[in-house]
């Protein structure tokens, strides 16, 4: 078989460092993109570098924004005592469709799982302590996933959390068991957060 | 469960083979399936399960799948006597392993179809459910639970995620006295003991129930004597379950430091089978224990019949030979006893033993 123009090859191997693209997957993107007009094909590689350049992380909450503090902290209506904790921006995303939560958040960036190495070191877990000594909240909402690495993100943080805020509460039932935050919808997020327990906080 | 009709493809032996099965009587069929060895009983078997069970039994799909085929294909033509009505159900499997499952030809979950249908058995390998370790009792357990509690499953691979991370942190670790400061450990025993807790309620629970029908069943049909199933955990439980668990965990975390794995919890459980006061792996002769073994399979059926709503047929594979004369008629009885939908394989000569009318025959030298 014929080599692959250098270009083309390189092209596919970026390719497939994207989540869920194999070889053929990637290989079919090559050759979609080759047959771009050159503009279509400029303005999705501008897109990429844009991405990178102006979205960051909001250096209080860690959630996707525009600009150093994101739209959410900057805002004075919403009550900043109270920090819902989620592993990832969409699960922020999603607890703000229901529409029914008005304080803040914090982005994890995981959840902890020790066969996959991420531990407490890997997450905003530190930010999230140094936020909390700050900021002294009435409340803090743990709503990590309803999974077994979202549950021993729960637990572990209800630990170091203890005694330093007054009132921990948890996403309760509602958000079907199993299931991610991203998926569950608006109205199941809204019921589990107006019937959020309060965990042991002895 | 009325099975009329079955086609296979590339499995086994068969390239092309569809079985018609009696169903004459419009009832739940007892069918014995008669053939020389090597003649595919067992096959028929096998592609029951793989039909509502997705499972390959003991083999690799390499040795399923037909010699130079690339994928294998049953379908079989069945009537629901609950709901009254026909369905289709077939299945797939690719030599790699993927596999694909259709009722009345529109593709679906597996869980859909067990609604319906589905298999228990007994194989001749179930004799190590008496003389095997722990661990095939505990899966016979677990898995039977399977059947009817559809959120076991995730309970079980919940606990072997937790139990992962838990060693993974006992790894980790350096030194003995750091294993019993670390909040991460502190946090993953605890979600490690609700999930154990979980895992133990409904172990017991049934393990209770299932002794309840097998000590009958025992007594019935084979013997006065007691055969039960006994549970021990590796754990040191009081009444508040969780903390004890939780504990016992905590205070096996040097030793467990030391091994780099958990030493105790339902994976590391203690599931015998007691006869007449003593573990039965070290009593009675081999036909006796093939009936304990059959007593297990027949009550875990009845288990399954009285929890979960759709038709069950019981398979038996080849359950006559190595059992002598009486020891034969027991295991027959046993099983027409109790068994309301049946399929069994026997070879010619040992099918003489059988008498019971309701019985029909099913030859596979004269469907050649
Ligand atoms: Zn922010």
């Amino acid at each position: 078989m014929a080599k692959l123009p250098k270009a083309f090859e390189k092209l596919i191997e970026e390719l497939q460092k994207l989540p869920g693209v194999g070889p053929k997957t990637a290989y079919r993107l090559a050759f979609f993109i080759l047959k771009m007009e050159k503009e279509e094909a400029q303005s999705l590689s501008n897109s990429i570098i844009d991405l990178k350049d102006n979205v960051r992380y909001c250096q209080i909450c860690f959630n996707l924004s525009d600009e150093e503090i994101c739209q959410i902290c900057s805002d004075e209506n919403r009550n900043h005592k109270q920090i819902c904790i989620v592993e990832q921006p969409q699960d922020a995303i999603s607890i703000e469709r229901s529409g029914e939560y008005r304080g803040t958040y914090h982005i994890l960036g995981g959840a902890i799982s020790p066969q996959e190495g991420v531990g407490p070191d890997q997450l905003r877990i530190r930010e999230l302590l140094e936020r909390v000594e700050k900021v002294v909240p009435e409340e803090v909402i743990i709503a990590t996933n309803p999974n077994v690495k979202g549950e021993m993100t729960a637990a572990y943080l209800l630990r170091l959390l203890k005694g330093k805020v007054p009132r921990i509460t948890q996403l309760a039932t509602g958000v079907p068991f199993g299931g991610d935050l991203d998926f569950a919808d608006e109205i199941t997020i809204a019921k589990a957060l107006q019937s959020r327990r309060t965990l042991d906080t002895k | 469960m009325i099975i009329k009709e079955i086609y296979l493809e590339n499995i086994r032996k068969y390239s092309q083979k569809k079985i018609f099965f009696p169903d004459e009587k419009k009832n739940n069929q007892r069918i014995l399936i008669l053939g020389p060895n090597g003649a595919g009983k067992t096959t028929i078997l096998e592609s029951l399960i793989f039909l509502f069970r997705g499972f390959i039994y003991g083999n690799s799909p390499q040795r399923f799948i037909k010699k130079g085929a690339s994928k294998a294909i049953i379908r079989g033509y069945f009537f629901s006597l609950k709901s009254e009505t026909n369905h289709e159900i077939s299945a797939s499997i690719s030599i790699k392993g993927s596999s694909s499952i259709s009722l009345n030809r529109k593709e679906v979950k597996r869980e859909l179809v067990r609604k319906i249908f589905d298999a228990y058995w007994f194989f001749p390998q179930d004799i190590e459910l008496i003389l095997g370790g722990d661990e095939i009792r505990r899966s016979f357990i677990d898995g039977l639970i399977k059947y009817f509690d559809s959120t076991y499953k995730k309970t079980i691979s919940d606990y072997q995620t937790l139990v992962k991370a838990r060693n993974e942190i006992l790894l980790r670790a350096e030194n003995e006295s750091e294993v019993y400061n670390n909040k991460e450990l502190d946090a993953i025993e605890e979600v490690l003991s609700k999930t154990t807790v979980e895992i133990l309620k409904k172990r017991t629970r049934v393990i209770s129930e299932l002794n309840n029908i097998l000590e009958w069943i025992y007594k019935e049909f084979i013997s006065d004597k007691t055969l039960r199933i006994d549970y021990k955990t590796t754990l040191k439980i009081s009444d508040k379950l969780k903390d004890s668990i939780n504990e016992s965990l905590f205070v096996s975390r040097g030793t467990d430091f030391r091994t780099g794995s958990t030493s105790v919890g339902p994976h590391r459980d203690h599931i015998s089978l007691i006869y007449e006061g003593r573990d039965a792996r070290y009593e009675a002769s081999y036909g006796e224990r093939k009936l304990m073994a059959l007593a297990l399979k027949v009550s875990g059926y009845k288990l399954i019949l009285e929890k979960k709503s759709g038709e069950v047929v019981f398979l038996a594979d080849d359950l006559l030979s190595e059992l002598d004369g009486n020891h034969k008629i027991t295991a027959l009885k046993l099983l027409s006893m109790n068994c309301p939908s049946l399929i069994m394989t026997a070879t010619e000569i040992e099918s003489n033993i059988v008498s019971d009318g309701d019985i029909q025959r099913l030859n596979l030298e004269d469907i050649k």
